[in-house]
């Protein structure tokens, strides 16, 4: 799965420590989640879209070979 | 509320429990031979040689309600720990028992720990280390 979240983390000069603090998780999981490292749980992907204030589905996209 | 902020934070609130749960087994190892050694059969003989097994249940019981404060990513991360330290445990005893059929020693089953532990600890600092 792809995410813009880097790019949207960026644009309020948030700090992966910043953003870490508003999700309530480490920084080791926005970096992970950046990093295409690790999918986030649907709460936390919903938490993501509600901090950012866009669709969860324009943030989050799945790759071409794993849509149904 | 995440209660752990940061993965070094649980690591570190990890191998303080790892440390006392250790040191508390040395002790009460050393218990454990005395009754062996030098103390006639009896319930409280039974009840010294089993007194080390407290140990092992309180850094699970404490790595499971560690685990339980920390965010989502981190107990996948030690959920993974874990079943690599399963299956690398599971794998030796089991080449091991084969191996005893072709004449190798026979091992007290105690040894598993001797293996399984170590393999959880690298784990774990492998965790500690890794995207810091």
């Amino acid at each position: 799965m792809n995410n813009i979240v880097p790019e949207l983390r960026a644009k309020r000069g948030w700090t992966q420590l910043e953003l870490a603090a508003r999700l309530r998780v480490s920084r080791q999981t926005v970096n992970a989640i950046e990093t295409g490292r690790y999918d986030p749980s649907l709460p936390l992907a919903f938490a993501i879209a509600r901090l950012f204030g866009r669709p969860i589905e324009t943030i989050f996209k799945c790759d071409p070979v794993e849509q149904p | 509320m995440t209660a752990y902020a940061d993965r070094k934070l649980f690591i570190a609130a990890w191998f303080r429990t790892v440390g006392w749960g250790v040191g508390l087994y040395l002790v009460l190892y050393a218990a454990a031979m005395h009754a062996v050694l030098s103390m006639p059969a009896g319930l409280e003989r039974t009840a010294l040689i089993l007194l080390p097994i407290a140990p092992g249940i309180y850094i699970i019981a404490s790595t499971i309600r560690i685990t339980r404060r920390c965010d989502e990513y981190i107990r996948l991360r030690v959920l993974q720990a874990v079943g690599v330290t399963a299956a690398v445990t599971a794998i030796w005893t089991l080449a091991y028992a084969y191996l005893e059929l072709l004449g190798l020693p026979h091992l007290s089953v105690g040894l598993v720990h001797a293996v399984g532990w170590p393999v959880f600890i690298v784990q774990m600092v492998r965790l500690m280390r890794a995207d810091a």
